[in-house]
């Protein structure tokens, strides 16, 4: 596998997909991975790319972001491309569902089965849909239905909230969930980081809504959050206080959730970015800066020391990340950079909740659904 | 992006590419653009101006206009372009800069724009957060404003101090005590409030709180108000710890005890002191009372334990109402003190009862002036309104420390004893008590309990001992004896132990036990073919028992296959004199039913001759004392004979005690005497060894021929005794070094009646009677050289004689004795 990636800030989506498809040619992509801030999300961008590559038998996937990540750092404006070539050993498929407000997770659920149609199933997916769509359908259809690890996100603004595009070859589209799928011999890593500090005890849920936690051990979540961290539940606790949600079964299956602070509910309930169950065990937790950045070197040495050459990474992370990072965010590329030779291929987005499996000792769990969370997948030569 | 030089014109300048130009070849990099005019490049795309970076180039006069954000119209001749074109090169660079300028520009914007974004939105979320701040400072507030009230609304003083001792919160109660208004307190120290000392004690635990993170609980400190009253708070202090783990202030619960303190004081008062008199009570008394022993031991001096009574309290009481008796007891109270060292104790046990602890005394005698002026105290009249009291008071006084261990329980019993003895003795004096009458008064406590035990555990039996007539060999019955079979001091006889419970009410018990085994045993008898009369010992307490009868003839019904007649009952004749009355109803209730009734020891009360015609026993025991002594104490003789004569006259069969040796038994036998039992007859028995006694006891061969001596010559037998008596009195003089000769009368009683009625008698029994008469004469002569010889030579000097004198009297007394045998032979002379 060969990868190249490219990042540009000239501000004209054409000059600029031009410009990031000229950069991709030396390897002559078999897919671009495309993501920009929303500013660059009209069809120029990705006609400029085309113009740029010079051709059109490339697949092109992306999605807007709270900003892009590139080789050289994150930035808030700006447009970065990671084009991969495998040399025909992976076989690339795109798959997309319009319409995510109506029966998403069934739209999903064949899409999944059209990936595993002749037997053969993906060994690995990036997927991206429009923010505005229920993400807790699209985490039980992706648990239930997916058998190899998707990697993936929600595509967003500049964390406005008001709009989000995924590019699909030549289309600017939203409203819309796309699935680009390989085949083949992919060789793949994906590493997860979401440490952070826990606070309190944990607690059981008792009752719980979709994306809402109404009763956690006898008391409202409110209460409860309250009482373990020996406070109210503030505007101030955005992006530093989550919690982390485990089912009683799959007890290697964390996921974060972060608190929809805009949401508050009257009644005590607490609403997530995520969907939430009763009977998962809950634990409040602290975002740490140091905590943080301590993981991101850990995985990229973990990444390291497997002593395979790698191709190229993608990054997905979390925009709460950035925005509690501030200038720190830079570290999510640069314990990468660090970790292996100059000049390694990057690209990525800030995403509103990031897809990913958990890495165990014999593989990956099911795809879950996370916040507050650094997605890593580096591609081996 | 490589800049392009595209011409929309034929035959264009050298480096210019000709041809349809789209978004690729306008808008990737910096472009030259050759047309006629700018509409046409305009039309290429539809947002050419502000798209294009670059030149529209027109053949014509130098001219230039910027037309776009990054677009310059040029004109220059067709000449100028056929060159180098460095002008245009020129122009390019300056756009292409212009372009980074620019991009960068937007990107400043842009990231300028989201900062402003981000700021107006950290703007709304701190206006969010300062709202929900300021909701919760205010709840904070309020909910500062409750903890303010409640906090100043307790009465404990409540505080906080930072690490350097510096108060930074004090509630009302803490503001009170200080006097001062919060900005007062706030930021000072303790010793900005209180005097050093208390400071510096305040400030001890207060380092501890804050410098070590201890908890001080339960400090008390006194602090003085201003109207002089001394404050007493007991404190708890805790350390406040922060997030950090550090200690950052320290809070002081202090609450006013000085109630519970007087409280406290007082019930301690109470529970030492008597409400009324204000005297040391019973549980401050035992305490100095104990002090005072420790030191009276550690000084070597004595103390004195004086239990005072007042005499005639409880009449005034009665009479005048306890109001009065109060007040007289505060009165004398007062009084008593007054007169005894502050070293010394007065305390009320309670009524009129008080004890004084008189200590450092050198000995007795010491104690009396105190005693004394005690005694005076209490016997002062009173004045209580318009009643003049007078009472006084008798004391009972011990000493401490004593031969015997002691304790002060005892102490107190001893005082207490020694009181009642004042009071018997007619009130208003002292009393010391007597250790030694105390000490066997215990040891017959002890005793009782021994015998009450041993009475249960059965310890006691019975032996007989034989009674016979010696002249004819009968055994005429048994007495039972009881035995106390001690686990420790092996069989005691009755003198061990019914002393002891003569006037008790086991003495009862035991007697009653006695009565149910000799029936039993009679039974058992019985059952073996022996029927034998049996006396039992009855005492006094035992004998008046209204019951009595009726519980002797219970028991006999119960054992009806024993016949009353063959029951005595002995009762002795002091206990008979104690209540005559009712000693003869017992004896005729019991004799109605048969049984019998012995008077034992007889002779050793004062019975008059009326009180024994008065009394119905049947049978006189003569007690021991007579009939051991009367072989050689003629007085002793006389006596018994005079018993046996009484007893006669007066119907009363006579059985003498004490019977020791053949001799003893002789001499009865000649008195006329023929009932016997004694140790020379059988000492007493288990009921199992009566039938084999009975079956190998032969009397004495000599007594069946001994017969009572006529009366004429029984002058003969107190010459015998008194004759023995000068032997046994002359081996007392030598054995005892000189005691004293007996006084021999000129004419003694052998000489006496050898004068008188010896004279009367047949001449061939006075002829028998010449060699005891030689002897007689002998006899006094070698007396009389005893007398000389001891004189002369003293004891030594008698030895001779004396042995000659032995053997003298011994024949003198066997020619008697025969002559008295024969004497009597053929004669009836029995009594």
């Amino acid at each position: 596998m060969r990868a190249v990636s490219a990042s540009t800030v000239i501000n004209d989506p054409y000059r600029a997909g031009v410009a990031l498809g000229e950069s991709l040619t030396e390897i002559d992509p078999e897919v671009v991975f495309l993501f920009s801030s929303i500013h660059y999300a009209v069809p120029d961008v990705l006609e400029g790319l085309h113009d740029g590559l010079d051709r059109d038998n490339v697949i092109v996937v992306g999605n807007t972001g709270d900003g892009c990540f590139g080789a050289g750092g994150v930035s808030d404006f700006g447009a970065a491309a990671l084009g991969l070539n495998s040399h025909g050993k992976v076989q690339w498929r795109l798959e997309r569902i319009d319409g995510l407000q109506d029966g998403v997770d069934g739209k999903l659920e064949r899409l999944m089965e059209r990936l595993a149609e002749k037997d053969k199933e993906p060994c690995w997916a990036y997927l991206v849909s429009d923010f505005r769509v229920d993400v807790s359908r699209i985490e039980t259809t992706l648990r239930d239905r997916s058998r190899f690890p998707i990697v993936g996100g929600l595509a967003m603004d500049d964390r406005r909230g008001a709009n989000c595009f995924v590019y699909v070859n030549r289309e600017v589209i939203n409203d819309a969930l796309v699935v680009l799928a390989a085949y083949g011999d992919l060789g793949f890593s994906i590493v997860l980081g979401n440490s952070q500090r826990p606070v309190g005890r944990p607690g059981t849920i008792e009752a719980a809504t979709i994306n809402q936690i109404h009763r956690i051990d006898g008391i409202s979540a409110s209460d409860f959050v309250e009482r373990e961290t020996g406070k109210p539940v503030l505007q101030t606790d955005r992006g530093i206080l989550s919690v982390r949600v485990v089912g009683p079964e799959s007890p290697g299956e964390e996921r974060l959730r972060s608190i929809m602070f805009k949401e508050a509910v009257n009644s005590g309930s607490l609403s997530f970015f995520g969907g939430v169950n009763a009977g998962d065990s809950v634990q409040v937790c602290q975002a740490s800066q140091e905590i943080m950045i301590a993981e991101l070197q850990a995985l990229a040495e973990a990444l390291r020391s497997s002593n395979r050459v790698p191709a190229g990474v993608l990054v997905i992370s979390c925009t709460g990340r950035k925005s509690f990072l501030g200038a720190l965010i830079d570290n999510e590329v640069a314990a990468l950079r660090t970790a292996f030779p100059p000049g390694l291929p990057l690209a990525g987005f800030a995403s509103r909740g990031e897809i990913a499996p958990r890495q165990t000792t014999s593989g990956y769990t099911h795809n879950l659904f996370h916040n507050m969370t650094y997605v890593a997948v580096m591609f081996w030569q | 992006m490589k800049p392009k030089y595209l011409s929309l014109i034929g035959d264009p300048p050298k480096g210019f590419a000709t041809g349809v130009f789209g978004k690729r070849e306008l808008l990737s990099g910096v472009v030259v653009l050759l047309a006629a005019d700018c509409e046409s490049a305009y039309a290429l795309l539809p947002d050419f101006r502000t798209r294009v970076e670059g030149v529209v180039l027109t053949l014509g006069e130098p001219a230039m206009e910027c037309v776009g954000p990054l677009l310059w119209h040029v004109s220059l001749p067709r000449e100028s372009l056929d060159g180098e074109g460095v002008l245009l090169e020129v122009v390019r660079t300056v756009i292409s800069m212009a372009s980074g300028f620019r991009n960068e520009a937007t990107v400043a914007k842009l990231g300028q724009e989201r900062l402003a974004s981000e700021q107006a939105q950290r703007s709304d979320d701190y206006q969010r957060v300062t709202n929900a701040l300021q909701g919760q400072v205010a709840l904070l507030a309020a909910s500062e404003n409750k903890l303010q009230t409640i906090l100043d609304s307790v009465d404990a003083c409540i505080y906080l101090k930072d690490p350097q001792f510096r108060y930074v919160f004090a509630n009302r109660a803490t503001r009170d005590l200080l006097r001062r208004r919060a900005d007062e307190i706030i930021g000072f120290c303790d010793t900005d409030f209180f005097d050093e000392t208390s400071a510096a004690h305040i400030r001890r635990n207060d380092a501890l709180v804050l410098q070590k993170g201890k908890t001080i609980v339960d400090e008390e400190s006194n602090t003085v108000r201003n109207t002089g009253k001394t404050i007493t708070y007991r404190s708890t202090k805790l350390p406040l710890f922060g997030e950090d783990g550090r200690i950052y202030a320290l809070c002081g619960i202090s609450t006013d005890i000085s109630a519970l303190k007087e409280r406290e004081a007082h019930l301690k008062h109470i529970a030492h002191y008597d409400v009324l008199t204000m005297l040391p009570n019973r549980v401050l008394l035992a305490d100095r009372l104990h002090q005072a022993m420790v030191q009276s031991r550690r000084r070597h001096r004595l103390l004195a334990v004086v239990y005072l009574d007042l005499d005639g309290f409880k009449a005034i009481n009665d009479r005048h109402g306890h109001g009065v008796g109060d007040q007289l007891l505060v009165a004398l109270s007062a009084r008593m003190k007054q007169t005894l060292r502050d070293s010394d104790t007065l305390a009320r046990l309670g009524g009129d009862e008080f004890i004084a602890v008189l200590l450092d005394l050198s000995d007795r005698a010491d104690s009396v002036p105190m005693i004394t002026r005690l005694l005076a105290a209490a016997a002062q009249p009173v004045q209580i309104d318009d009643l003049v009291l007078n009472a006084s008071a008798s004391l009972g006084v011990t000493f401490y420390p004593q031969a015997d261990d002691v304790d002060a329980d005892q102490l107190l019993r001893q005082a207490d004893q020694a009181m009642y003895q004042a009071k018997l003795a007619g009130k208003n004096r002292y009393h010391f008590f007597d250790a030694e009458k105390d000490r066997s008064a215990r040891g017959m406590h002890e005793s009782l309990e021994h015998i009450r035990q041993a009475l249960e555990r059965r310890q006691f039996v019975l032996h007989y001992q034989p009674k016979v007539n010696m002249r004819t060999g009968e055994i005429i019955g048994v007495e039972a004896l009881v035995r106390w079979q001690h686990t420790e001091r092996g069989v005691l006889p009755p003198g061990a132990f019914l002393p002891v419970i003569e006037n008790h009410p086991l003495a009862i018990r035991l007697g009653e036990w006695v009565i149910e085994e000799v029936l039993n045993q009679m039974e058992a008898w019985q059952a073996c073919g022996l029927r034998l009369p049996v006396s039992i010992n009855v005492g006094a307490r035992q004998l008046l028992q209204p019951s009595f009868s009726a519980h002797l003839h219970d028991s006999l019904w119960r054992h009806r296959e024993i016949r009353p007649e063959q029951v005595e009952i002995e009762i002795l004749e002091t206990s008979a004199l104690e209540d005559l009355v009712q000693v003869s109803k017992v004896i005729e209730g019991c004799k109605a039913i048969g049984v019998r009734f012995s008077l034992d020891d007889f002779g050793t009360g004062y019975s008059s001759l009326s009180y024994l015609k008065r009394l119905p026993v049947d049978q006189l025991k003569i007690d021991r004392s007579f009939v051991s002594d009367m072989l050689d104490d003629p007085d002793d003789l006389t006596i018994l004979d005079g018993v046996l004569s009484l007893a006669t006259a007066f119907g009363r069969q006579v059985i003498a005690e004490g019977v020791e040796t053949e001799e003893h038994g002789s001499m009865l036998l000649r008195l006329g005497c023929e009932l016997a039992q004694g140790y020379g007859i059988a000492r007493p028995m288990p009921a199992g060894e009566i039938e084999s006694w009975i079956r190998q006891w032969r009397p004495n061969a000599t007594w069946r021929t001994i017969a009572p001596v006529p009366r004429e010559w029984l002058p003969l037998l107190y010459a015998v005794a008194e004759h023995r008596s000068w032997n046994k009195a002359l081996d007392d003089h030598m054995a005892e070094g000189g005691a004293g000769l007996p006084q021999i009368h000129q004419k003694c009683r052998f000489e006496a009646w050898w004068h008188s009625a010896g004279s009367q008698v047949l001449v061939e029994q006075r002829a028998s009677l010449a060699e005891a008469e030689a002897l007689h004469r002998r006899i006094h002569h070698l007396m009389r050289l005893c007398a000389v010889q001891d004189e002369r030579e003293g004891v030594e000097g008698v030895e001779d004689a004396r042995k000659e004198l032995r053997i003298a009297v011994d024949e003198f007394i066997a020619r008697i004795l025969h002559a008295l045998d024969a004497s009597s032979e053929g004669k009836d002379t029995r009594r």
